[in-house]
């Protein structure tokens, strides 16, 4: 389990994430859904261990993150992130090769190959990586982070990504969240910041909603997903819907009627 | 291109390396025979082998003393410093995530001149403890080096990448202010051992001599080992050091690494002969554009492709205008300038 | 790269020593001089036909010039001189780096260094060495000989002389490289030879010129090399010198220029320089 205490950070005094608790389990989705500046990509960070936070813990299969020296931590999380800038003209199959480094695999070639297959992008790997579409290019990152921690080990392991769908077109999209989905089978937990409401109304197991630093609500998708939250969270009346594909619920905008929304301050 | 699966592609990596390999020995024989005193070739051969206790031909005495006590050294330091100039400059594109850098152009051989140069005012020509100043010299110009590239580093980050404007102007910046503190240290020294400005801002090969190539080999062959040992961390972090992070890298100790042994690889080459530029900017591009950015093989193979290009054009030097020597700097910059606005250039177009 | 490292160490820890053979000096021996003063004593000593090559600074005699060149103090190489095949190498103490000097005793060539000469006894010192090492006795004593009675002329004509101008030297490369030459150079010492007042007293060797020092030094007389004055662009170029113009010897046209090698290499011919200066400062 990954589990977030009452994880606090501050900039100058004015906390970003506040005293937020969280638990993700293998085997589940979980979607952080919130408004700009609502503080996701503060907490994604502290999750991913890229920055410490002030106060609570950040706990992986019950280590400490502090405790884990950097190789111990990518073993047992890969992190997917929006954007990456390379400077350096390597194909898409060396990009995907990276994410071997930490993992000791026996197989590499069959390991890099299955995973490529799965993500679509076979057909790119001796293309120069800086060559590709933005699409692509997530693609291949997402090859990448995958190859991390796809093979099957003794514990769980966890798949952070913030924004993976934001280049993608809708065939896409449902692509990766489809390979996501497929993840739950292989003791993964996956945590995703997603800004298209549906996608995580279609596929996540869990939502967290965040607002202004704070877990406005946490649980099950049915549970979260209700108008009257989701109205106050991102300051927009909202209206649901019965999805007939899937049986689940839409999120549309409801129209705006000249009543005030109630604003809150910014903390 | 280079086939998909990974064993066989370490495979071609190593037959590309035993290439370079095969190539710089041509280079070397190449060196050896040639320059402004006369060695028919057969008696070059004659000479390298008789050194190993085989006999094929006659030669001078004479031939034997210039090839054996000036060129093979001359030789051996070039290959040590093209060599560490190759492998520093792909070390560091890869640590500033960045094309555009080389030793020269960030300030590493600029510092490192500076601080060879307050070394020999410091601590007198006809001091006691020729050791000391052996070792000493080298390694007090690789402090020099790595202060100056800290420096520029430090200028250049902004929020965990390094803006490449931002760089060279740093780079030029800490460029200006050691070669004019140079002058400044040249002008008021008045030891005539103190080599000259030119020596200093343009190379030269010709001082090279036995006594300072057990220095140069132990001082350069070190680091560039360790180098060696970093090629995958170099792969994870041209992603970016987060990502790098992400991936189990420890980033600040590869990056002290990487620092270090580039420091210390062209703080000892500067020391010897000079500031030389552009080897380290030309020659893990010319690698990457034949044969992809795999570190596995830029490192080594920079290494190899600087050792054969500073060969190349310090041949050129010593024969062009015999009994005299062009600089070698004038050489590497004629080819290297050219290659670096054409770099510029094509940055450029792929951005736009 | 690994591969090559083997056979490539084999050779750098074979080749460490070189062969112990000397060379014999042959009648007709191949000389090669680096320094302008020894040359004109090799040349005194009735040798200079042996000399195969020379530096640029080698100006007297003047068809020194018209050997192959071997270059200029620091810019000179050791294979270049190597490739002319010298018997033996006589280099001025310090005029090659000492990488080169390492580099061609590591190639046993005989090479000799002498002491640049600074005062007249530091000439007749250098004679009597090159001589004992030409096996020239007599003719060396003859040399001596005729400096010394060189400097009696000198001090005969200055005897006879009550004036004690003032001056100093200048050396030019180019009206933009411009020094003064002050205490413990070859001008200061010239300039007592010749009972001239050396204003530029103070400071050691050369100082870049400035013209409130020129002011300060207020000479009756500048003294130049031949080849500064030419980088001036000729006396008229001399003005060009910033302050130079307010100089009381710029005013009175008091410029005397000499031979470089002649004025500052403390030659054989170093008594008749003296005079020469001597007399150009009391015209």
């Amino acid at each position: 389990m990954l589990k977030a205490s009452k994880v606090h950070f501050c900039i100058r005094q004015r906390p970003i994430v506040a005293e937020v608790t969280l638990e993700l389990h293998p085997g589940e989705i979980m979607a952080i859904l919130g408004p700009n500046g609502a503080g996701k990509s503060t907490f994604f960070k502290l999750l991913s261990g890229e920055i410490k936070c002030k106060h609570g813990a950040v706990a992986y299969n019950g280590h400490d993150i502090q405790k884990l020296k950097s190789k111990e931590l990518a073993e047992v999380r890969a992190v997917m992130p929006q954007h990456s800038q390379l400077n350096f003209p390597f194909t898409a199959q060396e990009v995907v090769e990276l994410g071997l480094i930490s993992c000791q695999s026996k197989h590499p070639s069959n390991l890099v190959k299955e995973v490529m297959e799965i993500t679509n992008t076979t057909h790119l790997k001796d293309q120069l990586f800086n060559h590709l579409s933005g699409g692509e290019k997530q693609r291949v990152q997402l090859a990448r982070v995958l190859v991390q921690i796809w093979e099957p080990k003794p514990f769980p392991r966890y798949l952070l990504l913030d924004e993976p769908t934001s280049s993608l077109d809708i065939a896409q999209q449902h692509g990766v969240l489809k390979v996501l989905q497929s993840l739950k089978a292989r003791n993964i937990g996956v945590l995703v910041i997603l800004h298209e409401l549906n996608l995580a109304a279609q596929y996540a197991d869990k939502i967290a909603l965040l607002k202004n630093g704070v877990v406005a609500k946490i649980g099950k998708v049915s549970e979260v997903l209700e108008e009257e939250i989701l109205a106050h969270v991102f300051d927009h009346p909202i209206q649901l819907i019965h999805n007939p594909v899937t049986g689940g619920v839409l999120i549309a905008a409801a129209a705006q009627v000249n009543q005030t929304i109630p604003t809150f301050k910014q903390a | 291109m280079v086939p998909t699966l990974s064993h066989t592609k370490i495979q071609s990596q190593n037959i590309i390396l035993l290439g370079f390999g095969f190539v710089l020995g041509l280079v070397i024989l190449a060196s050896l025979s040639l320059g402004a005193f006369q060695i028919p070739f057969p008696q070059t051969l004659a000479i390298l082998f008789d050194q190993i206790g085989i006999s094929v031909g006659t030669f001078e005495v004479q031939q034997e003393n210039v090839l054996i006590q000036i060129r093979v050294p001359r030789v051996l330091m070039a290959m040590l410093v093209g060599g560490g100039l190759g492998i520093s400059g792909a070390a560091l594109q890869g640590l500033f995530r960045n094309p555009l850098v080389e030793p020269g152009l960030i300030g590493v051989s600029s510092g490192a001149a500076l601080f060879a140069v307050i070394f020999m005012v410091l601590v007198p020509a006809a001091s006691a403890l020729v050791w000391i100043k052996a070792v000493g010299l080298p390694l007090f110009a690789f402090v020099g080096g790595l202060i100056h590239v800290l420096a520029v580093y430090y200028l250049s980050k902004t929020q965990g990448k390094t803006d490449s404007a931002t760089l060279i102007l740093a780079g030029v910046a800490i460029n200006a202010l050691a070669a004019s503190l140079i002058g400044l240290v040249l002008f008021f020294a008045d030891d005539s051992a103190l080599r000259s400005f030119t020596f200093w801002s343009l190379g030269d090969l010709g001082g090279a001599t036995w006594s300072k190539i057990p220095v140069a080999l132990t001082l350069i062959a070190a680091p560039t080992f360790l180098l060696l040992f970093n090629t995958k961390q170099l792969n994870a972090l041209a992603l970016g050091e987060q990502e790098a992070f992400h991936m189990g890298v420890n980033v600040q100790q590869v990056k002290l690494r990487l620092l270090i042994c580039s420091a210390l690889v062209v703080g000892v080459g500067v020391s010897m002969v000079g500031m030389i530029g552009f080897v380290g900017l030309v020659v893990p591009h010319l690698i990457r554009i034949l044969f992809g950015a795999d570190h596995r093989l830029v490192l080594p193979g920079s290494f190899l492709l600087g050792a054969i290009l500073l060969n190349f054009a310090d041949l050129i030097a010593r024969l062009i205008v015999i009994p005299a020597e062009m600089p070698i700097g004038v050489i590497t910059a004629l080819v290297g300038a050219p290659f670096f606005i054409w770099l510029i250039f094509n940055l450029n177009k792929s951005r736009n | 790269m690994t591969r090559y490292l083997l056979p490539l160490l084999l050779l750098v820890v074979m080749a460490c020593t070189g062969p112990s053979t000397t060379q014999e000096a042959a009648s007709s021996r191949k000389i090669i001089t680096a320094g302008g003063t020894i040359t004109e004593v090799v040349d005194a000593l009735g040798h200079s036909s042996e000399i195969i090559a020379t530096d640029i600074t080698s100006t007297y005699p003047a068809n020194m010039q018209d050997l192959p060149s071997i270059g200029y103090r620091n810019q000179i190489k050791a294979e270049g001189i190597l490739a002319l095949g010298p018997d033996l190498v006589l280099i001025e103490e310090g005029y090659l780096t000492p990488d080169v000097v390492a580099q061609l005793k590591a190639a046993q060539v005989n090479i000799q260094v002498f002491a640049k000469p600074k005062t007249v006894e530091g000439t007749k010192k250098l004679v009597s060495e090159l001589a004992t090492f030409f096996e020239e006795p007599e003719r060396g004593k003859e040399i001596i000989a005729a400096i010394d009675a060189d400097i009696a002329e000198l001090n005969k004509y200055l005897a006879s002389q009550e004036s004690t101008p003032k001056a100093i030297f200048v050396m030019a490369r180019g009206p933009e490289t411009v020094f003064i030459a002050g205490d413990k150079t070859f001008a200061s010492e010239m300039f007592s030879l010749a009972k001239i007042e050396g204003t530029a007293t103070g400071f050691d060797e050369f100082t870049p010129l400035t013209p409130e020092s020129l002011v300060t030094m207020n000479p009756e007389y500048l003294v130049f090399f031949d080849s500064g004055v030419q980088s001036l662009g000729g006396t008229d170029g001399v003005a060009t010198i910033q302050g130079i113009d307010q100089t009381p010897a710029f005013k009175n046209g008091h410029i005397v220029a000499l031979d470089g090698q002649y004025l500052s290499g403390f030659g054989p011919r170093v008594g008749k320089a003296a005079l020469e200066l001597a007399k150009a400062v009391r015209q």
